[in-house]
């Protein structure tokens, strides 16, 4: 499902030396796994995230997402990706304030050019059990229901991968294994999952565990 | 996104940020129901103005007035000669005009202008009496002390009471009353013509000034085709009577038809095109106001337009979500515009007695005007919110 190849990635600042992030990261991820990241802050994995998820490009590295190599594709086919096969879970839910659940959950749809878009995104809130909460808008709902909506949004296009970004950060615990239930849910339905945690006893509840260290990463399974 | 969902979300954008829209949007209305409002005024301005023009000048008269050569140069005589020797010239009518007089009745006291005219000129002006006579060739021939006097100034000082054979003073000069003017509203000077008092030429020559010239003469050609023409013939008669050589200018003036409409095209140029093109700046400010707070906008929906890049937004999308945003706000304020614009102008027009000439081709240049503006301003925070790093938006 996803192959990566040497990845690098550093960041330069004016006055500052250069930061190497990403050291060469060798890393491969099976479609159907469940896969938690884990490491110490700062280590870089929203860094290495956020390239898997097409929303950075590696300084060098090669990087294959669903059979096709990424330095290959258009900033528009990157879009396609994002918005078809990919699905984002943020620790802060990014929702778009002052809209209702049901139209946060109908963005990625639209981008899509998709039809009954209401109904598909009634459908996923009904998914992560937020059918009474159609029409609520962000500030009138709880974290967890907010990272529930999240959810939806990020399953409304039937992607082959979530990726989720510390997805229970902000959460307290049973709102956050309301939301390991969702993915694993996902997962038994066939989706690829890779989330960041903090959290070793989340973490243990996916398939595989791999730690980050210092730009490298260090594979353990459970 | 399609083109209606790009419609809703503009429109939601606007009604959720209402305070921010209308200080995008009045910009726009200001500019564009300036811009509809000049334009139809001044378009219904020149038409009136034209209409009185025709009216009190007709289109087969020629003016003459004295010039240059001071006054004095210019007399009775000059205007026999030229019908003498003009078939065309059919009639004509001399003028003495003086200003500042003292007009004297009971206990009123007014200055007026007097208006020295011959009995030709209710032919030659087209404008005859309500009540009473006009002045008669024998009024001319003895100087005799009558006057007609503008339906204003008859109300003014008579009120009710009817004003004919009443005796007023000019210049400590008794007249009696003869006759009151057709009314005639503002000149385009911006001269009540109906306080108007009129004297026999004559008689503003031999009993008030004691001059032996005119000041000015109106006459009247047989066809409008030929006015410039025998405006040409009367000025080479009077340059020889005068005794101007070649190259010399002329010691009068002359207005033609022609002339005059030239005038006031000029005149209501200011409202046809100087207002408008004020209009203009205002829309290009109203531009700026919509950039620089849309720009703002993007720098705080940062988060929003990462996040739609997240969920699959091209940067098309993006930038074409801000220029409908940008377009919707001008769109909708233009309308309002336009609405505003065209109520100012019926209101300014009934008040001001103007017809109002508010056509298509205008209703069409202030929606332009408004969809222009609206890509303009557009433009610039679509291509920035377009170009946004979705990382660095989203942290
Ligand atoms: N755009 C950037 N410019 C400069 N430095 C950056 C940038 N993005 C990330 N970094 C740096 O790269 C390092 C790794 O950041 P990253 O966000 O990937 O860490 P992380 O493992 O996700 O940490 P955390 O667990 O705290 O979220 C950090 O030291 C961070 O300061
Ligand atoms: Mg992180």
């Amino acid at each position: 499902m996803m192959h990566l190849r040497g990845i690098s990635r550093s960041f330069e600042r004016p006055g500052e030396e250069r930061l190497d992030v990403l050291k060469g990261v060798d890393f491969d991820v099976d479609s159907g796994e469940f896969v938690a990241i884990v490491g110490p802050s700062g280590s870089g994995k929203t860094t290495l995230m956020n390239i898997m998820g097409l929303l950075d490009r590696p300084d060098a590295g090669e990087y294959e997402l669903a059979g096709q190599p990424v330095s290959d594709l258009t900033a528009a086919e990157m879009a396609r990706m994002r918005n078809r096969t990919l699905g984002f879970v943020f620790q802060q839910f990014h929702l778009l304030p002052r809209t209702t659940a049901a139209e946060n959950v109908e963005l990625p749809l639209i981008y899509s050019k998709a039809r009954e878009t209401r109904s598909r995104a009634i459908e996923a809130l009904c998914r992560v059990g937020l059918e009474d909460r159609l029409t609520h808008y962000p500030s009138e709902l709880s974290a967890g229901q907010q990272q529930r909506v999240a959810i939806a949004r990020a399953l409304v296009n039937d992607p082959e991968v979530i990726l989720a970004d510390e997805p229970t950060g902000n959460l307290d615990r049973s709102s956050g294994e309301q939301v390991m239930g969702l993915f694993a849910e996902l997962n038994d339905n066939g989706a690829t999952i890779l989330f960041i945690t903090h959290d070793e006893q989340l973490a243990s509840k996916a398939s595989r565990v791999v730690r980050f260290e210092d730009g490298h990463l260090l594979t353990q399974s459970n | 996104m399609n083109r209606k969902l790009l419609l809703a979300t503009s429109l939601r954008t606007m009604s959720r940020h209402k305070l921010r829209t209308f200080f995008m949007g009045v910009g726009v209305t200001v500019g564009v129901a300036t811009l509809l409002a000049t334009r139809s005024l001044g378009g219904g301005f020149e038409q009136a103005l034209l209409e009185k023009v025709d009216r009190m000048f007709g289109l087969s008269s020629i003016m003459l007035n004295d010039g240059g050569g001071g006054p004095g140069s210019f007399k009775i005589t000059d205007l026999e000669a030229i019908e003498e020797q003009i078939a065309e010239v059919v009639a004509w009518d001399p003028m003495l005009v003086v200003g500042g007089r003292e007009l004297k009745y009971q206990d009123i006291n007014r200055q007026v202008t007097i208006y020295g005219h011959s009995e030709r000129g209710e032919e030659v002006w087209n404008r005859g009496v309500v009540e009473g006579e006009y002045f008669s060739v024998d009024d001319s021939a003895s100087a005799a002390r009558v006057t007609l006097i503008g339906t204003r100034m008859a109300e003014a000082l008579f009120g009710e009471e009817s004003p004919i054979g009443e005796q007023i003073l000019l210049d400590s000069i008794p007249f009696f009353v003869k006759g009151v003017l057709e009314p005639l509203g503002i000149d385009p000077h911006g001269e009540d013509r109906d306080l108007d008092v009129h004297v026999p030429t004559a008689t503003v020559m031999r009993r008030l000034l004691n001059v032996d010239y005119i000041t000015s003469a109106k006459v009247l050609v047989s066809d409008p085709a030929i006015v410039e023409e025998t405006a040409e013939r009367i000025a080479s008669i009077l340059r020889q009577r005068h005794g101007i050589l070649e190259g010399e200018p002329d010691d009068f003036m002359m207005f033609t038809p022609k002339f005059i409409r030239q005038r006031v095209a000029e005149a209501s140029r200011a409202l046809k095109v100087y207002l408008p093109a004020a209009a203009v700046v205002v829309l290009l400010v109203a531009a700026i106001v919509i950039s620089s707070i849309m720009l703002v906008a993007v720098r705080e929906r940062f988060a929003e337009v990462g996040l739609r890049k997240a969920l699959g937004a091209t940067d098309g999308a993006i930038g074409l979500q801000f220029l409908a945003e940008a377009l919707a706000v001008s769109l909708a304020s233009g309308l309002v515009g336009v609405l505003l614009g065209f109520v100012a102008a019926k209101i300014i027009a009934a008040k001001m007695g103007l017809p109002t000439a508010i056509d298509m081709p205008t209703i069409a240049l202030a929606f332009a005007a408004a969809v222009v503006v609206g890509l303009l301003s557009g433009l610039l925070p679509a291509r920035q919110a377009a170009r946004l790093d979705p990382v660095e938006a989203l942290r």
